[in-house]
C-alpha cells in the first residue's frame, strides 16, 4: 500500500522546497506549508478505508522483506493517531500565517514545522526500532530548535535545557535499542517479538527500564518533566500548540503505549510503573499550575497533569483503561492546542502572556473568550465538552479495577484543574477593564480556533456507536494485538 | 381527534391576536368585537361537535360538554366584563381569549401533550389575568398561585409521562396516581392544595373572578374524571377511595366553616366554591356512574350559580368600590333584578328545590348511600349538614347586602337597565331553574351518554328528584299567590322603646356580627383556631420548610467555605510551594532527577 507513505514524504518534500524555493517570501513559504499538509491530512483520510478493512497493512520498503528491509505499518491505533495529528498539524499552520509574521524569517519556521510533522508521522508508520529513533530524533531537533525561535535569553535558556535534557532522554533509548540489536540482531519489532518470547526476562528488564525512562522523559512523566514547562511556555504560541497537543503525545505517550501492551508483554509489572508515573505527574502538574504567574506556563503544567491522566489510563489498563487513555489523548490533544493557540491570540494583541498585566479580554476579544472557556472546561472535565467523557471513562476504569483511591485522586485533580482554570477565566477574560484599544484577532487566528472548539463542544458525539466502532478497533489492538502476528502470515 | 375539533381555540386564539392589533380602535368598537368574537366561539363549538357527536365515545362526549360549558360561560363572563369594566385595554381582552381558548383546548385535546401544553398556556395567561388590576394583593395572590399551580403542572407532568408507559408496576401506579391527584387538584383548589384560591379569586377582576370559580377550577375537576375514569379504572384502590372521599368531607367542611365568617364577598364566594368542589370529589369518589353523574350534574349546577353568585357581587362591588359586607345594605331597592338573580343562585348553592343545586346534591347523596360504605354515609351525612351551613351563610351575604334598611353607601350610580348585564344574569338565573326544575330531561338528554351504561342508573332515582321538582313548581305558584296576596297586608308602626323612638341604625343587626355565636361554638371554635395558625395552609407549611431548608444549606454553606474548602485551599497552597522548590531551574538539578527516576524505574524492574 503505497500510500502509508505519503504522510512522511509529503511533508518532507515541503521540508525541502520551502528551503529551496520560498525561503524569502514570508506568504508563500506558509502557503505552501499548509498545501502539504492538508495533502498529508487527505493521504491519511484516504489511508483509512485500507486500515479498518484489514487489522493492519505493512509496506515493505523497497520489497525486502521483513529481517532485511525497512517496514512501515499502520493500524487502527497508530491511524487514530495520524488522524488526529494530521487533523491539528494544517489548523496550527494556518494560525500561524498571520501569527508567525511577526517574527523576522518566518520561513525557517515552516521549515521546521514540515520537519516535526516528518517525525511526528514517520514514528506512527515505523515498525522498526532504528527508523522510530531516527524520526525521533528528527522531530526532536526541529523542536529544540523552534522553542529557541524568537533567540530571545529565556528562550535560548529553555531551549538550552530542554536540548540537554531531551538529549538524555534520546540517549536512554538509542542505548536501549543498540542493546536488543546486541541481544537479538535484530531491530524489526516483529522480528524481535520472534526471538523475544523464547527469551528470559533478567535479559530484557534493562532494556526495558531504559525504554520507559526515555519515553517517560519524551512524554514528560513526573520526576523527567522538569523540561517542559520552560520549553512549552517560551515557545512561539503554535509551536507550543504542536508540542504540547500533540509532540510529547506522539513521541512519548504513542510508544509508551507500544513499548508497554504491545511489545513487552511479558513484563506487567511495566503497568504498575507507568501508572505510577501517571498517578504522579497528574497530582504534580495539577499543583503546579495553581500558583503560576503566566498563562502559557499554567497550561504547560495542566499538560503534565493531563498526560499524566494517559499514563494513569494506560497503566490502568483492560478495555475501559485502553479507551480513557485514547479518549483522553484525542481530546486533550484538541483542547491543548486550541488552548496554546488561544494564548497565541491574546499574545498577539497584549503582546504578554502574564497573568496580571492581562485583564477583561471578553469585552474585547469575545470570540477569543468563548473558544478559550471551551478549552478551559473541557480540560477541566466539564460534561458537554470532550475531556469530560475520557476523564469519567478513566475513573470508571480505575473503579473497576478496584482502584479506588485512584479514582478518588483523579477526581480531586480534576476538581483542582477546574480551580486553577476558573481563576484563570475570572482574572483574565470575565475581569473590568478600560483599556479600549484591543480588538478581535482576524479570521486566520480566528479560525483554528473555532474549528477545534466546536469539535471539543461535540465530543459527545463520538461515543455515537458508528464511531465507536473504530475506537474499540484500536484498544483491541492495544489490549491483543502482537507484532510476532505478523511474521506468522 | 380532527383538527377541525379545535376550530373554536383557534378561532379564540384569532380573536386574541386581533384584540392586539385593534389597539386603536374605540372601546366602543372592540367591546362589539370581543363580544362578537366570544358569541362565535360558544356557536362554533356547539356546531362542530353537534356534528361529530355520534362518533365519539363516552370520554369525548364529555369533553365535549365541557367545551360547550366553557365557551357559554365564558361568552356570558365576556358579555357581562363590558358592563362591568368599560375601561379595560386590549391587553383584557387578548388574555381573555387566550384563557379561554387554552381552556376549551384543554377539555378538547385527546392527545395528553397537547393537553398538558394547552393546560401550561392556561396556567400561564391566568396567572396574568389575576395580575391585570396591578395592586399589592393582586401580585402577591398571583405569586402564590403561579407557584402553587405550577408545582401542580409538574407533578401533572410527571404523571402524564409515567402513565405514557406501556406496564407499570402497582407502586408506580400508586405514585402516578397521588401525582395526577395532587396536579388536577390544586387547579380545582381540594383541601390541603387550595390556599390559593382565596387569595386569587377575590383580586382577579370580577368577571374573571366568575371564570376562575365557573370553569377553571371545573379544568382540574376534567382531567382528575379523565385520568381516574378513563386510564385508571374506577375502583382500582379501595385506598385511594376511602382517601379521596375523606379528601372530599375535609374540603366540603373546611370551605363552608371558613365561608361562614368572611366580611369579604368575594372570599366568601371563594370558600364556598371550595366546598362546591367537595361535592363534586364525593361524586367522583364513589367511582360509580351514578356518583360521576352527580359530579358532573353538580359540576355544570357549580359553574351556573357560582359565576351568578360572582357576577352578582360585581355588581356591588361596581355600586359601593368595596367587596366588604358591613359597607353593603339595603340594596334591593336599587337593584332588583340582581337581588332576584342572587338570591335564586344562593338558593340554588344551599340545595333548596326547585333550584339545580338541589338536584345535583341528591344524586351525589344517592350516590354516596349507594356505596354502602361506612366512610360514605358519614359524607352523606357531613354533605347534608354542609348544604345547611351554606344556606346560613348565603342568608348572612343576602342579610348584609340587599335586605335591611339601606346603610349602604353609594359610590357610583349605576343602571340595571343594559343587555350588557341582563342577558348574563337572566341567563344564568334561568339555567339555575331550568336545570332544577327539568331533572330527567337533562339526565336523560345531556348527562346519560357521559356516564355510560344507562341502565346502571337508577331510573326510578331520576323520576323522584324529577318529581320534586314538579312539585316544587306548585309550590312555588301556590307560594307566590299566597305571597302576593298577602304581601299588601301589612302594617307600618314606629317602633318604639321604652316610650322612645329608635333610629334605623341600631334596629339594622348587623349578619356578620350575628354569625360570631357560629365561631364560638366548642368544636367549630377549635377548627377556626387551628386554621388561623396556618396549619392547613399546604402554601405557607412549604413556605417555611423552604425557609428552613434554605437557612440550613446556608450553614452547611458556611461549613464547607470555612472549614473545608479554605482548609483544602491552604494545605493544597502549603504542598505547592513545597512542590516549587523542585523546579528551581537548575539544568543540573533536573539531571539528577532524571536519574533518581531511571534508578528507580530499574529497581521496580529489577526486584519484581
Amino acid at each position: 500500500m503505497n500510500l502509508i507513505v505519503f504522510p512522511v514524504i509529503l511533508n518532507l518534500f515541503s521540508a525541502f522546497l520551502i528551503a529551496l524555493l520560498w525561503k524569502k517570501s514570508k506568504i508563500y513559504s506558509g502557503i505552501a506549508c499548509l498545501c502539504f499538509s492538508l495533502l498529508s491530512l487527505i493521504s491519511v483520510i484516504l489511508l483509512g478505508k485500507y486500515v479498518f478493512q484489514n487489522q493492519y497493512i505493512l509496506y515493505y520498503v523497497g520489497g525486502w522483506e521483513i529481517p532485511i528491509g525497512i517496514t512501515l505499518m499502520v493500524d487502527a491505533l497508530s491511524y487514530i493517531f495520524l488522524l488526529v495529528l494530521n487533523f491539528i498539524l494544517p489548523l496550527i499552520c494556518w494560525f500561524s500565517l498571520t501569527y508567525m509574521g511577526k517574527y523576522v524569517k518566518s520561513s525557517y519556521f515552516y521549515i521546521l514545522f514540515s520537519l516535526i510533522s516528518t517525525g511526528l508521522n514517520g514514528i506512527l508508520i515505523s515498525m522498526d526500532f532504528f527508523n522510530i529513533y531516527v524520526f525521533l530524533e528528527i522531530s526532536s531537533i526541529a523542536s529544540y530548535i523552534l522553542v529557541a525561535f524568537g533567540l530571545k535569553t529565556e528562550e535560548l535558556e529553555a531551549s538550552l535545557k530542554y536540548t540537554m535534557l531531551g538529549f538524555i532522554g534520546s540517549v536512554l533509548i538509542l542505548v536501549s535499542i543498540g542493546l536488543i540489536l546486541g541481544k537479538t540482531g535484530t531491530l524489526n519489532i516483529a522480528d524481535f517479538m520472534n526471538i523475544a518470547i523464547g527469551m528470559d526476562r533478567i535479559q530484557l528488564w534493562f532494556i526495558l527500564g531504559l525504554f520507559i525512562s526515555g519515553l517517560a522523559l519524551k512524554t514528560a512523566l513526573f520526576p523527567f518533566h522538569f523540561w517542559l514547562p520552560d520549553a512549552h511556555s517560551l515557545a512561539p504560541s503554535p509551536v507550543s500548540a504542536i508540542l504540547s497537543g500533540i509532540f510529547i503525545k506522539i513521541t512519548g505517550f504513542y510508544l509508551l503505549i507500544r513499548i508497554v501492551s504491545n511489545i513487552f508483554i511479558m513484563f506487567s509489572e511495566s503497568k504498575i510503573i507507568v501508572m505510577g508515573l501517571g498517578l504522579s505527574s497528574m497530582i504534580f502538574g495539577a499543583l503546579m499550575a495553581i500558583d503560576q504567574k503566566d498563562i502559557k506556563r499554567t497550561y504547560a503544567y495542566s499538560s503534565i497533569s493531563q498526560i499524566g491522566y494517559c499514563a494513569l489510563a494506560l497503566g490502568i489498563g483492560g478495555y475501559w483503561g485502553y479507551l480513557g487513555a485514547i479518549l483522553h489523548f484525542i481530546f486533550h490533544s484538541l483542547s491543548k492546542s486550541l488552548l496554546f493557540l488561544n494564548s497565541g491570540a491574546i499574545e498577539y494583541k497584549y503582546k504578554t502572556t502574564k497573568i496580571d498585566d492581562l485583564k477583561g479580554i471578553e469585552d474585547k476579544m469575545p470570540y477569543t473568550t468563548m473558544t478559550g472557556f471551551v478549552g478551559m472546561l473541557s480540560i477541566a472535565g466539564i460534561p458537554p465538552f470532550g475531556c469530560f467523557w475520557s476523564k469519567i471513562i478513566i475513573i470508571i476504569s480505575a473503579i473497576k479495577a478496584h482502584y479506588y483511591g485512584i479514582a478518588f485522586i483523579a477526581v480531586v485533580v480534576s476538581i483542582i484543574t477546574l480551580g486553577y482554570f476558573l481563576k484563570l477565566l475570572r482574572n483574565i477574560f470575565y475581569s473590568k477593564d478600560e483599556n479600549p484599544k484591543i480588538n478581535e484577532v482576524n479570521f486566520n487566528l480566528l479560525m483554528p480556533m473555532v474549528l477545534l472548539s466546536i469539535i471539543i463542544f461535540l465530543g459527545g458525539l463520538i461515543f455515537s456507536p458508528n464511531i465507536k466502532i473504530y475506537i474499540d478497533k484500536a484498544v483491541s489492538v492495544m489490549e491483543n494485538f502482537s507484532y510476532a502476528q505478523i511474521m506468522e502470515k | 381527534m380532527y383538527i377541525k375539533i379545535f376550530l373554536p381555540v383557534f378561532v379564540c386564539y384569532g380573536f386574541s391576536i386581533l384584540n392586539i392589533f385593534s389597539f386603536k380602535l374605540k372601546r366602543d368598537i372592540r367591546k362589539h368585537l370581543s363580544t362578537i368574537g366570544s358569541f362565535s366561539v360558544l356557536i362554533l363549538s356547539i356546531y362542530i361537535l353537534r356534528i361529530h357527536l355520534p362518533l365519539f365515545n363516552q370520554w369525548e362526549k364529555i369533553s365535549t360538554f365541557f367545551a360547550i360549558l366553557i365557551s357559554g360561560i365564558s361568552f356570558l363572563c365576556i358579555v357581562y366584563s363590558q358592563w362591568y369594566n368599560p375601561s379595560v385595554n386590549f391587553v383584557y381582552d387578548s388574555l381573555f381569549f387566550i384563557f379561554v381558548g387554552s381552556m376549551i383546548g384543554v377539555v378538547l385535546s385527546s392527545s395528553l401533550i397537547i393537553f398538558y401544553i394547552f393546560w401550561e398556556i392556561m396556567t400561564i395567561s391566568s396567572f396574568f389575568l389575576i395580575l391585570y388590576e396591578n395592586t399589592d394583593e393582586a401580585k402577591s395572590a398571583s405569586i402564590k398561585y403561579i407557584i402553587m399551580t405550577g408545582t401542580g403542572s409538574i407533578f401533572l407532568l410527571f404523571g402524564i409521562i409515567g402513565i405514557s408507559f406501556a406496564e407499570i408496576p402497582n407502586l408506580w401506579k400508586h405514585i402516578l396516581f397521588l401525582s395526577i391527584f395532587i396536579g388536577a387538584g390544586v387547579k380545582s383548589g381540594i383541601f390541603p392544595l387550595n390556599s390559593w384560591v382565596p387569595e386569587a379569586y377575590p383580586t382577579a377582576p370580577t368577571p374573571i373572578s366568575a371564570i376562575f370559580s365557573g370553569i377553571m377550577s371545573k379544568t382540574g375537576i376534567y382531567a382528575f374524571i379523565k385520568f381516574y375514569f378513563a386510564i385508571f379504572q374506577p375502583n382500582w384502590s379501595v385506598i385511594w377511595e376511602n382517601i379521596m372521599v375523606i379528601i372530599g368531607i375535609i374540603t366540603l367542611l373546611s370551605g363552608v366553616l371558613l365561608a361562614l365568617i368572611q366580611h369579604d364577598i368575594k372570599k366568601l364566594l371563594a370558600y364556598h366554591s371550595i366546598s362546591q368542589i367537595g361535592y363534586i370529589f364525593l361524586g367522583i369518589a364513589t367511582g360509580t356512574s351514578i356518583g360521576l353523574l352527580g359530579a358532573l350534574y353538580h359540576l355544570l349546577n357549580h359553574s351556573i350559580f357560582k359565576s351568578l353568585l360572582f357576577l352578582g357581587s360585581g355588581v356591588l362591588i361596581k355600586l359601593t368600590g368595596s367587596r366588604e359586607l358591613e359597607k353593603y345594605g339595603g340594596f334591593s331597592s336599587i337593584l332588583p333584578f340582581t337581588f332576584l338573580a342572587f338570591s335564586i343562585a344562593s338558593f340554588s348553592i344551599s340545595g333548596l328545590p326547585p333550584f339545580n343545586g338541589f338536584v345535583s346534591k341528591w344524586i351525589i347523596c344517592q350516590a354516596l348511600l349507594e356505596k354502602k360504605t361506612g366512610i360514605s354515609i358519614l359524607a352523606m351525612v357531613i354533605s347534608l349538614l354542609g348544604s345547611a351551613l351554606t344556606l346560613a351563610s348565603f342568608i348572612k351575604v343576602l342579610n348584609d347586602s340587599f335586605l335591611g334598611v339601606g346603610k349602604g353607601k353609594i359610590k357610583e350610580k349605576i343602571s340595571e337597565k343594559t343587555s350588557f348585564l341582563i342577558i348574563p344574569l337572566g341567563t344564568l338565573a334561568f339555567g339555575c331553574l331550568f336545570f332544577g326544575m327539568f331533572p330527567g330531561l337533562v339526565v336523560n338528554k345531556i348527562f346519560a351518554p357521559m356516564t355510560g351504561n344507562i341502565q346502571t342508573l337508577n331510573i326510578k332515582l331520576i323520576n323522584a328528584v324529577s318529581l320534586w321538582g314538579y312539585i316544587s313548581i306548585l309550590i312555588f305558584f301556590f307560594l307566590y299567590i299566597y305571597l302576593s296576596k298577602s304581601v299588601k297586608k301589612f302594617k307600618e308602626k314606629n317602633v318604639f322603646v321604652g316610650g322612645e323612638r329608635l333610629s334605623y341604625e341600631i334596629t339594622d343587626f348587623d349578619g356578620s356580627h350575628f354569625y360570631k355565636t357560629v365561631y364560638e361554638t366548642n368544636v367549630i371554635k377549635e377548627f377556626y383556631e387551628i386554621e388561623k395558625k396556618g396549619i392547613f395552609d399546604s402554601y405557607s407549611i412549604s413556605e417555611k420548610l423552604l425557609n428552613f431548608t434554605s437557612k440550613l444549606s446556608n450553614k452547611i454553606e458556611v461549613f464547607v467555605r470555612d472549614e473545608i474548602y479554605r482548609k483544602g485551599r491552604d494545605l493544597i497552597y502549603f504542598i505547592t510551594e513545597r512542590f516549587k522548590s523542585f523546579q528551581n531551574g537548575l539544568l543540573p538539578r533536573y539531571i539528577l532527577w532524571v536519574i533518581a527516576g531511571l534508578i528507580f524505574i530499574m529497581e521496580v524492574l529489577k526486584r519484581w
